[in-house]
């Protein structure tokens, strides 16, 4: 063949293709249940300009927010859509519009604020749930440093007996006889979210963490006893690295701690807690469990101070707390001095369902039920919620946000207002519509478009805390401006 | 302006790939000119010679691949020019200085001794050397070295980029950043290729390219330029002063081999990436040891997709040209033991290392330059070094390096094992099954739950191996020559192919996670990610969820699945269907090329699979 045939050949390829781009609808065919693609002629060739894509999807959005309100209840106000062409029709779901009071929500926090103020002379308690958002300690560990650091306090909190999912702090592990146990071979776990076949079937029992450990040392030859062995990971230790307490939850194994070669036993015991006091900070030790009975945590932690716990609940939309035993619950939140509990939730809900009615269900009432049984469980503690970040899908072949976490986001808004807890908004904090796609492509969020990096996980922590904290310096430089001035100061 | 900017600007976050539109307007293009120079010189062909036909589309076609590499790695493109310049030059002076004349065979090979080598060509071929090797080591391990420095001496140095540099004026403040280094695209190819043409001259194997911009040609040919084949001197640069030839045949083959490329590129690679192996490399916690399992299989469908994929389009876009780069894969993953695989992947790296690398180091008769009556160790131990640099080659990370010396072992525990009497080997299998039984029991790391589930299949298989050895040596047992026999060797060649593909995908586990990471925390991040999805597959298996998850990815396992259906389908099958297409009219393969680009688009803007948490 001579070469001007084949560039013949390839043009009209390319003349070809260039009438499919012609013919095909922008939002491509639909044969049954799935569409077939072709680009428009500018982006094939990449020439789209960034600004229009913008522009026509936001314009959607506006058209979309601009429709007129119909109350439906006295919860939410919301108004029912009809989308004006068939692309909204096709890649939006039908949202309604909430109204959100915009007010300071970091004010429901005062009372957290005031606990912390003493901190000097006793323990205060966070306790932070949520999704695999903060495995592995993310995001909570950015809180507990930054606290602990102002407010002093050491110990990195709740640890599982088995900690199935390696921490960035602390390495942990169990074993029997020296042997090193893995999950499947160390004692039975049982947990209130995830799999239905690692519920309990005759209890609720499942402590603080939403999980149980249901050990029998007599089981072991030899010893008769399963150690739980604690350990620092990084060489350069931070305050959360030193603790001189240790707290062991549960109701009836028994045992004793090494900690600087030294047996140390239980000093004082509560209905399910034992306590041991290390005489000086310690990094590691070794926890000698002994008997028959449920393990529902062990805390690292100091008498004083802020103490942070982080407990993950992978998969988990929040909706399990009415599930444990609420005795549990409000003992060791009251006995700990738990002023905060952060609650992380709702990212799980996204992927599952295109329907604004579920969300909203969720939200006024899974939510809101959850929130109310926590009330009650710690009266003392104050709550903050954190939405969803944001999270994205491919639409058209484009990564775009969930159409459903903006309006998810609003919902929590304005429950949270309506209960009276704070919220903060995970994703505003990224920047709103899109950004995960931002996020993902300067390496701060994973090829999932939801998860977090570790170096994402670290900017989302320090944008909370600030948010946290700049409210109590705020207060204070207010209420220092209001003071009347002193006639000795003149 | 901004639209020529676009065009012709360089931008890192869209650089020229064969898998974007834009690339394939600039090859129409292109083709457009090359088709304008080869027909108009045709017709003066007799007045002003072929040659000047062919000059003119060398120095065209050097251009196009300059633009194009410029498109991709910017002002890197400099450096591309510094190594053509040079071993250019070098390459002439190495000839220059050959004491006797070289005697060529009608292919350009010789059969001079290389002993003897004057001194100050051995002088220009250190240079060379240097040169090139020091360009790779400075741009490709600067954080690998910096940091093992730093491991073993308590230091903190860091990595400071002397090109940036200068590019700034002597500052370091201005356009180019200095404390980081980017790694030019392509770099470990073209250098090996031009370190391959130095070394050939220098050998008498070839002889230097009078005209610079010939040589340049040969080094930037645009198909191959960024993941190669690595195409020797002495099979490419002929080529430049043959005149177009392209059968209908080859015509269909060419479109065969691009269309091929693109759908294991989009269709398999990037689907499969995109929708599991990304997301379970990037957090295997997330995952449980099936997902984890899954995905390290799946990723070696897809590196073997992508890499072969883009090397198809670039054999298949050369030869439209007129141009023949050497084969590169041949179906790996039907190999029976990890030498063959090294035979059939990669074959054009592999061939390098074996020149340039093995032989070198002694080949089976000496060890670091000492002659060994053992050929097999010194083969054995030539082969390990080849592999462990090799390893090097692809990455700068501990993992890669970890990597190649696994494929190292693989290598020569086979050729071992190959001459092994069946009872010792039973022997030994049956020590080693129960050597990780012991670990199994004792250890509880999950490491030790993977090695022993893997050492009960190798010792099933040694097992009945060995049964059917007893049988054979029972001579009226005897199955050889019978219809039978064939069948045991389909089964015996099958098991094999299973085991040498399992001994690879896990050893892929150190490949991809040193993979796509910034150097600065390779080693780090590489060797956790190893670390959790070994604890994952070994430990948090979770079978429960696997009906699950089946469903829920079943587009995904229904792409691996075909995928290695079709990679497993005999040459045979696979040759007819080439032919086919070639034989095709061309009104049918233009509507088959049509029809397969929008099938493929399907896989680019298709949804991405949902995200499940499956729990532990």
């Amino acid at each position: 063949m001579r070469p001007r045939h084949i560039a013949y050949i390839i043009w009209i390829v390319i003349a070809l293709l260039g009438v499919v781009c012609l013919v095909v609808p922008n939002d491509g065919f639909s044969i049954g249940r799935y569409t077939l693609r072709w680009p428009t002629l500018a982006e094939a060739l990449e020439l789209t300009n960034e600004g229009m894509k913008e522009l026509t999807s936001d314009s959607l959005l506006a058209e979309i927010d601009t429709i007129g309100l119909i109350p439906t209840d006295s919860v939410i106000q919301q108004d029912t859509l009809v989308a004006k062409d068939s692309v909204a029709q096709k890649s939006q779901p039908i949202i309604p519009k909430v109204n959100v009071a915009n007010t300071d929500s970091r004010a429901y926090l005062a009372a957290f604020y005031a606990a912390l103020d003493s901190a000097s002379t006793q323990s205060v308690r966070v306790v932070h749930y949520g999704d695999s958002q903060i495995e592995e300690d993310r995001i909570t560990n950015v809180l507990r440093e930054r606290w602990q650091k102002q407010y002093g306090g050491g110990g990195t909190g709740l640890l599982p007996l088995h900690q199935t999912i390696p921490t960035r702090t602390i390495r942990q592990w169990l074993s029997i006889n020296g042997v090193v146990q893995t999950a499947q071979k160390g004692p039975k776990r049982y947990l209130v979210y995830g799999l239905r076949s690692m519920r309990l079937t005759d209890s609720d029992d499942y402590g603080v963490m939403g999980q149980v450990a249901v050990m029998d040392s007599t089981l072991v030859e030899g010893s008769e006893e399963i150690v739980m062995n604690i350990e620092p990971i990084n060489k350069k230790l931070k305050p959360h690295n030193y603790f001189n307490r240790v707290r062991l939850l549960t109701d009836s194994v028994s045992g004793y701690i090494i900690a600087q070669d030294t047996i140390l036993h239980h000093t004082t015991q509560s209905y399910t807690t034992l306590h041991y006091t290390i005489p000086d900070s310690t990094t590691k030790c070794e926890i000698h469990l002994q008997g028959k009975g449920n393990v529902y945590g062990v805390s690292l932690e100091t008498p004083t101070g802020v103490i942070v716990d982080n407990i993950p609940m992978r998969g988990c939309s929040g909706n399990i707390f009415t599930k444990i035993d609420s005795t549990q619950l409000s003992d060791f939140y009251r006995e700990t001095n738990t002023r905060l509990i952060i609650l992380q939730f709702g990212g799980n809900m996204i992927p599952q369902t295109e329907n604004p009615s579920t969300i909203s269900g969720y939200v006024r009432s899974t939510l809101r039920q959850q929130i109310r049984y926590i009330r009650t469980c710690a009266p003392q503690a104050s709550i903050l919620f954190i939405g969803p970040s944001d999270m994205s899908t491919r639409i058209d072949g484009e990564m775009t946000t969930y159409p459903l976490v903006p309006y998810m986001d609003k919902l929590l808004k304005k429950m949270a207002a309506e209960e009276q807890i704070a919220y903060w908004s995970m994703y505003d904090a990224m920047g709103g519509k899109n950004s995960m796609v931002h996020w993902v492509e300067v390496g701060l969020a994973g090829s999932d478009y939801v998860h977090f990096t570790h170096a994402g996980a670290n900017k989302i922590g320090k944008q909370l805390f600030n948010w946290i904290d700049n409210w109590k310096k705020e207060q204070k430089t207010k209420s220092q401006a209001q003071q009347p001035t002193s006639i000795d100061s003149i | 302006m901004d639209f020529l900017h676009h065009i012709f600007g360089f931008n890192s976050e869209s650089p020229l790939l064969f898998t974007q539109f834009y690339f394939w307007a600039f090859f129409a293009l292109v083709y457009a000119v090359f088709a304008i120079i080869m027909e108009v010189g045709a017709q003066n062909a007799q007045a002003k010679g072929i040659n000047t036909r062919l000059h003119l589309r060398n120095i065209f076609l050097m251009a196009v691949s300059w633009f194009f590499y410029y498109k991709t790695s910017g002002l890197f493109l400099l450096i591309l020019i510094i190594v053509t310049i040079s071993d250019w030059l070098i390459a002439k002076r190495i000839y220059a200085c050959q004491s006797s004349p070289i005697s060529h065979s009608p292919n350009g090979a010789s059969n001079s001794p290389q002993s003897g080598r004057p001194i100050a060509a051995k002088m220009w071929l250190a240079l060379s050397v240097v040169i090139d090797l020091g360009l790779l080591c400075y741009f490709k391990y600067a954080y690998f070295f910096t940091n093992v420095v730093n491991d073993l001496l308590g230091t903190e140095f860091a990595v400071f980029d002397i090109f940036a540099y200068i590019g700034n004026g002597f500052s370091e403040s201005g356009r180019f950043m200095v404390d980081k280094i980017i790694l030019p695209v392509g770099i470990s190819f073209y250098l090996f290729q031009v370190m391959s043409y130095t070394i050939d001259v220098y050998r008498g194997l070839v002889k230097p390219v009078r005209n610079i911009l010939d040589f340049g040609f040969y080094v930037s040919f645009f198909p191959g330029l960024v993941a190669g084949p690595i195409v020797r001197a002495n099979e490419f640069i002929p080529q430049l002063y043959k005149p177009f030839c392209l059968s209908r045949r080859l015509f269909g083959l060419a479109v065969f081999w691009i269309l091929n490329g693109l759908i294991k590129k989009i269709v398999l690679s990037d689907y499969l990436a995109v929708n599991l192996i990304d997301r379970v490399f990037e957090n295997p916690l997330l995952f449980s040891g099936f997902e984890n399992l899954f995905a390290l299989f799946a990723y070696s469908l897809q590196v073997y997709a992508d890499f072969s994929g883009y090397t198809d389009i670039a054999i298949g876009i050369a030869m439209l040209m007129g141009f023949y780069l050497p084969q590169n894969f041949d179906s790996p993953y039907k190999s029976r033991n990890p030498q063959e695989f090294w035979r059939r992947w990669h074959m054009s790296l592999s061939r390098w290392l074996k020149s340039y690398l093995y032989i070198p180091l002694g080949g089976n008769r000496s060890i670091m330059g000492k002659p060994v009556k053992n050929k097999i160790a010194a083969g054995n131990f030539n082969s390990f070094i080849t592999m462990l640099l090799g390893g090097l080659w692809h990455g700068a990370s501990w993992n890669f390096v970890i990597w190649g010396a696994l494929n190292g072992v693989g290598m020569i525990v086979y050729k071992v094992w190959a001459k092994m009497n069946w009872n010792i080997k039973m022997l030994l299998m049956t020590l080693l099954m129960g050597s990780l039984w012991v670990a199994y029991a004792l250890l509880s790391a999950p490491i030790w739950n993977l090695f022993f589930v893997w050492g009960i299949a190798l010792w099933i298989g040694t097992f009945v191996r060995y049964i059917y050895w007893w049988i054979e040596r029972i001579g009226h047992f005897a199955i050889s020559g019978t219809p039978r026999a064939k069948i045991i060797g389909w089964i015996s060649g099958g098991w094999a192919v299973v085991q040498t593909f399992v001994f690879i995908t896990f050893t892929r586990l150190f490949f991809r996670s040193g993979s796509n990471l910034d150097p600065a925390t390779a080693n780090q991040e590489a060797w956790e990610t190893a670390k959790n999805m070994v604890n994952q597959i070994g430990g948090a298996w979770n079978s429960s969820i696997i009906p699950d998850f089946l469903w829920e990815y079943r587009y995904v396992v229904i792409l691996f699945v075909l995928g290695m259906v079709v990679h497993w389908l005999p040459n045979r099958v696979k040759r007819w269907y080439r032919i086919r297409f070639c034989q095709l009219p061309i009104w049918a393969i233009i509507l088959i090329t049509v029809v397969a680009i929008i099938g493929v688009y399907q896989f680019v803007t298709a949804d991405l699979q949902a995200f499940i948490y499956f729990q532990f």
